[in-house]
């Protein structure tokens, strides 16, 4: 599984400019869902003079879920490309035999990579705008440290978990394809 | 019925590497049955070059592919290096393409993203093999075909000859014994289709490997140690006709 795994990273760091917009979409949900993280304790802080905390923590809660949710397809709809694009290379890799697990692997390298890529960029981005912001005196972030690397490791972790799971069905699919129509469709 | 020949029991020679008898595959469009191959005996033994011949629709390209186990027939049986893989799971089959064949294509299939190395290198990538045996199998390979300078080279910047001469490479790097070619020249000018045939021809003379070859090219029939004519799906003509079968569905 390794060999597949650095095959997969050759392949992905090849192919790098077909990752920019699944990645560049991911960064935008990720960096979203930070500010929303680490902005919360304000966001209830202030509702809640205002009396109405609890509706406002679950609408930020929504519109995380919706970023996510949009992130998500983007990831699914980058690994479909990605998929198409490399029909020709599953093809050839099942007609010489080779273990479908392996090519699995190999192929779920790129967008997972691309979306973890994309969260890491988009979350180190939005502390540094929620950091900037409280040194030019526009934002007022109560979040501790901690919370902040918080929520940038689950932000991380849940790209990594929505591409593998939005990824993993067309590839599985492409690769249970008979070899022959891998080959043909192209031409 | 028509008259059927043939000349062995293939399903018990164990000198053939592949031995087809009465293969059938059929698909359903609708309410229309198409016969794509029916009735199709052969055996290829090690060494030769067999060359399927015919018009487009005829049932080459199936049969190569049923041959290959890319493909199941719907009837018949199929024994590949005396394994019977009427009851081989696709998994089964899979290992046996591995050890056993190798597949040239009409459109070369490279990867385009990969150097002419890489792509000979690509069906033994998730071998047990170190990466420096790996690569130096590859450039001795690629050194065979006459292309060890353009080893790093992405297939972009090879001719159509110079892609097929890798894609040649690519499907004798496992050393098989059984390689099969789809119109291996359809999509080269005259010239270098003859430099791909006699380069196949010769590396395979020289590694014992046999050759099923589909095309219309008469400069690879000239190549061939036998060639088989096929028309709807069956087999009408070979030049050592004991070894065909035809007949009706």
């Amino acid at each position: 599984m390794m060999k597949a795994f650095r095959y997969g990273l050759r392949a992905a760091a090849r192919r790098r400019r077909w990752a920019v917009l699944p990645a560049a979409t991911t960064a935008t949900g990720a960096g979203l869902l930070v500010v929303v993280l680490c902005l919360l304790p304000d966001i209830r802080r202030q509702s809640a003079a205002f009396g109405n905390a609890s509706d406002l923590a679950r609408i930020t809660v929504i519109v995380s879920l919706v970023v996510v949710l949009v992130g998500a397809i983007e990831v699914a709809i980058g690994a479909t490309r990605a998929v198409g694009q490399r029909r020709t290379e599953i093809g050839i890799l099942s007609a010489s035999g080779t273990n479908p697990a392996n090519v699995v692997a190999m192929i779920l390298v790129e967008p997972v990579l691309s979306a973890v890529a994309g969260a890491a960029v988009g979350a180190i981005l939005a502390v540094a705008g929620i950091v900037a912001g409280g040194v030019s005196g526009a934002l007022h972030p109560a979040a501790k440290p901690a919370t902040v690397a918080q929520s940038v490791v689950l932000t991380v972790l849940l790209a990594a978990g929505a591409s593998l799971l939005a990824s993993v069905i067309p590839v599985v699919n492409a690769v249970r394809r008979p070899p022959v129509e891998s080959l043909q469709r192209r031409h | 019925m028509a008259e059927r020949v043939e000349g062995k029991d293939m399903t018990t020679a164990p000198e053939h590497l592949v031995a087809a008898e009465s293969l059938y595959k059929l698909y359903r469009v609708g309410d229309t049955v198409i016969h794509a191959v029916r009735d199709v005996s052969l055996t290829v033994s090690s060494g030769e070059f067999v060359c399927l011949m015919g018009p487009s629709g005829s049932g080459k390209t199936t049969l190569l592919h049923l041959l290959g186990g890319l493909d199941r027939p719907t009837r018949g049986t199929l024994r590949i290096a005396g394994q019977e893989t009427n009851d081989l799971t696709e998994g089964q089959f899979a290992a046996l393409r591995h050890s056993k064949i190798g597949f040239i294509f009409q459109s070369f299939n490279l990867i385009p993203f990969l150097s002419a190395v890489e792509n000979t290198e690509l069906p033994l990538i998730f071998e047990d093999v170190s990466r420096p045996a790996l690569r130096t199998r590859a450039l001795a390979m690629l050194d065979r075909v006459g292309l060890s300078h353009r080893a790093e080279h992405p297939p972009a910047r090879l001719s159509g000859g110079e892609q097929q001469r890798v894609a040649i490479a690519r499907a004798l790097i496992s050393n098989p014994s059984l390689v099969l070619a789809d119109e291996p020249t359809a999509n080269l000018d005259r010239r270098a289709g003859r430099e791909v045939v006699r380069q196949l021809r010769g590396l395979c003379d020289e590694m014992d490997v046999a050759v099923v070859v589909c095309t219309h090219d008469p400069d690879v029939a000239a190549q061939a140690t036998r060639t088989l004519v096929m028309e709807d799906g069956q087999a009408i003509q070979s030049d050592d006709g004991p070894r065909v079968g035809q007949g009706p569905a």
